[in-house]
């Protein structure tokens, strides 16, 4: 969706017609209105959400343009309207909403009210939508509208600590409960079939489905215990990084913490390391099963060089070669031959010893095949052998440097300094129940895998007994069929829900380092599975709370535009006072970085925000810019053009 | 319904089955063995990243230890034929071939199916046996067992 136009007809405090064009073109593609307090930047950021979504006045006075109704006559039907030109996927429409007042004595008495959406194709015609605000949700849906159109003051909230709005964010920005309608709906169609087959088959089968279903709610549970504990792991994780900070920062210890650090680093890094050997030894094994053939390769080599050898394969003669011989019925010496003739019946002898050329061709293909196929299969298990022995070398060194680590606690541990110990204990106690929690996880996981094995164990049972009832049989292929389903839907939700966040969290880190001016102050996005945004400094320290009004902006700002990147929406971001809390070398960052990230950007701004810094990077990219004039009461929107 | 072996017979010699059978009692072995087949799988638990790998390596532990096993009647598809590249059908090709000793084999896929079938038969059996004996996790048996036939 691209704005292309905005008409406002005595919509507050803007008299009769106005009109404004926004900038669509790609390396134009900012709007800027300008104008002092008052003046009706908030009035025309809130007819574009009142025009498309029918929200944003409710508490923002009356629509109904004061100077329209005192020219009104009393009874007169008059209409406040707010028309929208956008474009969408090549298709262009126009959105108008139209609130229709009548004058009684001094008051505007709302007496109805219009939305209508427009098709408009090139030739002209026009074609009105049956059901326009349904229309408009599936281009950008209402719930989403509130990440695109904002107010830049307010933005910052976004991002505070305890704000549990990026969580819904995300999930509405990438249709997350889309996915989630899709689950439970499946999950309704299992049940229904499930009862059904109770209601109608044996009290065995009711006992199984029973069973099954005890068995299911058991793997929910458990799934619900492990996001617990990713969260408590999680929350201990920090905790262990805040002690960390602190002893590192102490007198007494701050060396040995810098080294522990170290050490944990090169544990992370080696143990990356390994895995990926780990995941490469697995890809090898799977491909080296032919060591026990070499044998069978050999004999078969032998068996294929023997009918070469005897001339056997490929045969002298080409069986194409007979056949057309045989069908014209002449001889290459030009002798004419018929079907009763020796030389026929040689030729029909000849024919049955050759073999199709196909089958020559994947023999003589065989025959590379096998030499191939040793070589490479040697060549892997070199290859494999190599990795193993660094795969062991890995595992010592990290369990070298384990020890030193071990020692560095108990270094540390022995200090008699009561701060110091009090911090290295409550380290301690975090890292060992994050452990504990892992332990519990895994545990878990593993629970989950049994309690899998023995649902599939009780759906063979189940259908060996749906089998004894044949009116069964169509339900029961019915509820599996919807189970699976819902299983399928279930894991890639779980799959695109950890993928969503990894994208968010590095798209966002990639906009804040381009917006942000103490990009290496700060390390590291991180957005954890429940959906909480972290920001890392430099020391490995969760800094969100530390983070000035400007800077949650700045971060605000960044997933806001990481947001709209990976959403795949192509919708317009419009912020009203987008820089009141930026400055200096943040706002030129912003302004000069910000347009590109965006498929078009419309700013509502006060003259000081539409300062030197903000006009130099964003100037450039500025196809169209309106100022706010207000005198008598009323507002006119006036082009600028550029200097 | 006809059974996979009748129906293997019953068909034109070059023309196999759309799939390879294994017993329905070793077919869990082959599941459980299986990255894509288990829920929650871990390379080091399931060594074998598709159930072709895992067919492939019974074949090969079936060869190495020089029994052909004849599938029971009570058996089920475990793969598609087709899900078998072309270097693995050659690979199965020439087993069948040096172990007939017929060049003409190789146009029987029913043929090279059925000699593999029965090696996979008896060699996921000695892969069970070697992966539960003794602590470990499978892969590493697995690459132990390499190593051994290395030296071997």
């Amino acid at each position: 969706m691209r704005l292309q136009f905005i008409r406002l007809i005595n919509f507050k405090q803007f008299y009769k017609e106005q009109y404004a064009s926004f900038s669509t073109e790609d390396d134009l593609k900012v709007t800027v209105f300008f104008g002092i307090t008052g003046t009706g930047k908030t009035s025309m950021f809130t007819a574009i959400n009142w025009c498309l979504y029918g929200t944003g006045d409710e508490n923002t006075g009356e629509l109904f343009n004061k100077q329209a109704l005192d020219e009104a006559i009393e009874g007169q039907k008059c209409p406040v309207v707010v028309s929208i030109g956008f474009r969408h996927k090549s298709i262009e429409y126009i959105a108008e909403r139209v609130r229709y007042f009548e004058k009684q004595g001094q008051e505007a008495v709302v007496k109805g009210n219009e939305f209508t959406l427009t098709q408009i194709d090139s030739l002209g015609q026009t074609k009105l939508i049956g059901n326009p605000s349904g229309k408009l949700d599936s281009i950008l849906p209402a719930n989403v509208r509130e990440y695109f159109f904002f107010n830049g003051e307010k933005m910052e909230d976004l991002t505070k600590p305890g704000n549990r709005k990026i969580e819904d964010a995300i999930k509405n920005i990438m249709r997350l409960p889309t996915i989630d309608r899709a689950q439970k709906h499946l999950q309704d169609i299992t049940k229904e079939y499930r009862s059904e087959i109770q209601r109608k088959g044996s009290v065995k089968l009711d006992q199984l489905i029973k069973l099954q279903e005890q068995y299911e709610n058991d793997i929910v549970q458990l799934k619900q215990e492990i996001k617990h504990i990713d969260t408590e792991v999680s929350k201990a994780t920090k905790q262990v990084s805040e002690l960390e900070a602190l002893l590192e920062e102490s007198r007494e210890v701050g060396n040995l913490q810098t080294q522990r650090n170290q050490y944990n680093r090169q544990i992370s890094r080696l143990e990356m390391e390994r895995d990926n050997l780990a995941q490469s030894i697995f890809e090898t094994v799977n491909k080296v099963y032919p060591i026990n053939l070499a044998n069978n390769a050999q004999k078969a080599l032998q068996i294929i060089n023997s009918q070469v050898r005897k001339g056997k394969i490929p045969s002298g003669i080409k069986e194409d070669f007979l056949k057309e011989i045989i069908r014209k019925g002449e001889c290459i010496c030009g002798r004419s031959f018929s079907a009763h003739d020796e030389c026929y019946a040689t030729l029909e002898a000849l024919l049955n010893q050759t073999q199709p050329n196909e089958f020559e061709d994947s023999v003589m293909r065989l025959r590379g095949d096998i030499t191939t196929l040793s070589r490479v299969t040697e060549e892997r298990l070199a290859n494999l052998k190599e990795k193993t022995k660094n795969y062991q070398i890995k595992a010592e060194d990290i369990e070298d440097c384990r020890r030193r680590v071990d020692d560095l606690s108990r270094r540390i541990g022995d200090v008699e300094e009561v701060n110091i110990e009090n911090l290295e204990s409550r380290r301690e106690q975090f890292a060992r129940s994050i452990k504990f929690s892992l332990q519990k996880r895994g545990q878990n996981e593993q629970k989950i895998i049994q309690l899998q094995n023995s649902i599939d164990g009780v759906i063979k049972e189940r259908s060996e007994e749906e089998k004894k009832q044949g009116e069964l049989r169509k339900l029961s292929n019915r509820e599996a069929m919807a189970r699976k389903s819902s299983e399928a839907i279930t894991t890639i939700k779980e799959r695109f829900y950890e993928e969503t966040r990894k994208r968010i969290e590095s798209e966002t880190k990639l906009v804040f380092d381009k917006l942000a001016w103490k990009t290496d102050q700060f390390n590291e996005i991180r957005l954890d599975p429940e959906f909480h945004l972290e920001v890392i400094d430099r020391w490995n320290k969760p800094s969100r709370e530390e983070l000035s009004a400007g800077e949650r902006q700045i971060l605000s700002l960044s997933f806001i535009a990481a947001m709209a990147r990976l959403s795949g929406e192509e919708a317009p971001v419009i912020m009203d006072t987008p820089f009141a809390r930026l400055s200096g070398i943040v706002l030129q960052n912003v302004a000069e970085h910000l347009p590109d990230l965006l498929p078009q950007l419309i700013l509502f701004v006060t003259d000081q925000e539409w300062s030197e810094s903000s006009r130099s990077g964003l100037e450039p990219k500025v196809g169209a810019q309106y100022k706010f004039e207000f005198s008598d009461g009323v507002t006119t929107i006036k082009e600028v053009s550029f200097a | 319904m006809v059974s996979p072996q009748l129906r293997r017979y019953l068909l034109p010699k070059e023309k196999g089955l759309d799939r390879l059978f294994v017993e329905d009692r070793v077919s869990e072995v082959f599941r459980n063995l299986t990255h894509t087949s288990t829920k929650n799988a871990s390379i080091l638990t399931q060594p074998f990243k598709e159930s072709k790998d895992a067919f492939l390596w019974a074949v090969s532990l079936g060869v190495k230890y020089g029994t052909r096993k004849p599938l029971e009647n009570k058996r089920e598809g475990l793969l598609r034929w087709d899900y078998l590249s072309n270097d693995e059908k050659q690979c199965l090709g020439m087993l069948a071939l040096a172990e007939t000793g017929d060049i003409n084999v190789l146009k029987d896929e029913g043929s090279i199916q059925e000699i593999a079938e029965e090696y996979a038969n008896q060699g996921i059996r000695i892969l069970k046996q070697k992966i539960d004996d003794g602590a470990g996790d499978p892969l590493w048996k697995l690459v132990n067992l390499i190593r051994e036939q290395e030296i071997t």
